[in-house]
């Protein structure tokens, strides 16, 4: 009888932890799963800070490749389940509202940066300039949500001073291919 | 030969139906703000663009919006402004909004009731973005000219038609047009920093009345006010409303 009264007070003693325990809230969680291939890209520009002012401190040429300044002009979303995709952007120069022949008073060029999430969930991010293009494959990730980019002017205090007052505008290209 | 050539187009057939392709394009915009008078302040300006539900600039000489067929008795986002610029006081921007009527020439006009409501959504000044939900806005920014950096401490004020608003909360204004209302409705809002601001840096009085930039949004919302009881009173056809924006400030 001894022995039974202690065994029992061992299991109750071990249940209390567990009774202890209170359970949270249920939080829905979606599974998501994917017949076939399926892709999903889309592109968001942040109309509320545009335009912005060439000369505001937050778009000041930033020369160090290494670290991200700008002004946060938009996101993207870029999601796939198969082996094969490309998203290459490019941009051209802003340039000054009707301007036939580009020149250093009517255009300047402009820093782009775009953050995206590696195979290992390291957030990294490329750049280019008007000149340029930004490449994302399969081997940069398959996962980008809300992914950020940034905007900053690739000029001089002075080389800006230069341009000539006005609204000014310049296309950014996201070109997505799945299966190249 | 033959049967390498057939393979071959099927190969291709399979890669191309294969291979997709999305091109996205979208605009980005910026200002310089220049400078006629000599000093190195800029002018005062302000600017305007009205984008459509897909957030594409629409001309400023009169791009159509269509309205969906959902919209009857349910608001829908039809449009959205940006009204920019570098004012540091007293810049407004207007709404003229007119019936909706048949297009049809000739024959009864008939007027489709209709409420359109503009909605100030948030301000962005320098860096910031404060959204029209609090009950005051308040902040600091600076403006570099000539080498000088001011300082700004302001209080955000904003007036519909000419009333104060005392808090952001109602920073909207609604107009209907009821059957047979034929009167056409302005919606004015005026942003002023300057009242309860102080400017530091320089020396004497600060009197350039410019500032950091700022960008001020909104929307418009548009519903249909006719009843699924009552669409058959209503002409068969196409109603349009003719809505100008204004600005001033420049």
């Amino acid at each position: 009888m001894k022995r039974i009264l202690i065994l029992l007070l061992i299991s109750i003693s071990l249940c209390f932890p567990l009774m202890a325990g209170t359970y949270s809230e249920a939080h829905g969680q979606y599974l998501m799963g994917y017949v076939n291939s399926s892709t999903q890209f889309d592109v968001e520009l942040f109309e509320d800070v545009l335009p912005f002012n060439l000369e505001e401190t937050l778009v000041k040429q930033n020369n160090d490749l290494s670290v991200v300044l700008g002004l946060r002009v938009g996101v993207y979303t870029l999601v796939v389940n198969t082996n094969n995709y490309s998203l290459t952007v490019t941009h051209d120069k802003l340039v000054k509202d009707g301007t036939v022949s580009q020149g250093p008073t009517n255009s300047v060029d402009y820093r782009f940066d775009l953050f995206y999430t590696d195979l290992l969930e390291v957030e990294r991010f490329k750049t280019c300039f008007y000149d340029d293009s930004i490449v994302l494959t399969q081997d940069d990730g398959i996962s980008m949500t809300n992914k950020s980019f940034y905007v900053s002017i690739n000029a001089t205090d002075a080389e800006i001073d230069l341009l000539e007052g006005g609204n000014y505008s310049s296309t950014i290209s996201f070109n997505f291919e799945v299966g190249v | 030969m033959k049967k390498l050539v057939i393979i071959l187009f099927i190969i291709l057939l399979f890669s191309l139906s294969f291979l997709s392709a999305t091109l996205v394009e979208k605009t980005l915009t910026a200002i310089k703000y220049g400078s006629t008078s000599g000093t190195e302040f800029p002018d005062p300006n302000t600017s305007i663009r009205i984008l459509n539900s897909s957030s594409v600039q629409l001309s400023l000489t009169g791009d159509g919006l269509e309205i969906p067929i959902y919209a009857r008795e349910n608001s829908y986002k039809s449009f959205t402004w940006s009204f920019s610029g570098n004012k540091y006081n007293d810049s407004l921007i207007a709404f003229r909004a007119y019936p909706m009527q048949t297009e049809t020439l000739g024959g009864t006009i008939v007027y489709l009731p209709y409420t359109i409501k503009f909605q100030c959504e948030n301000t962005k000044v320098g860096n910031t973005i404060t959204s029209y939900k609090g009950s005051s806005y308040v902040g600091t920014t600076e403006f570099e000219a000539g080498g000088t950096v001011y300082e700004f401490q302001y209080a955000d004020r904003i007036k519909i038609n000419n009333v104060e608003k005392s808090s952001f909360a109602s920073s909207y204004e609604t107009v209907s047009f009821l059957i047979g209302d034929t009167t056409t409705k302005e919606t004015s809002f005026n942003y002023n920093m300057n009242e309860g601001s102080t400017v530091s840096g320089g020396t004497g009085p600060y009197t350039a009345g410019v500032c950091n930039q700022w960008n001020r949004n909104g929307y418009a919302m548009v519903s249909v006010d006719v009843s699924e009881e009552n669409i058959d009173d209503f002409t068969s056809g196409r109603y349009s409303a003719q809505i100008v924006v204004e600005i001033e400030g420049t």
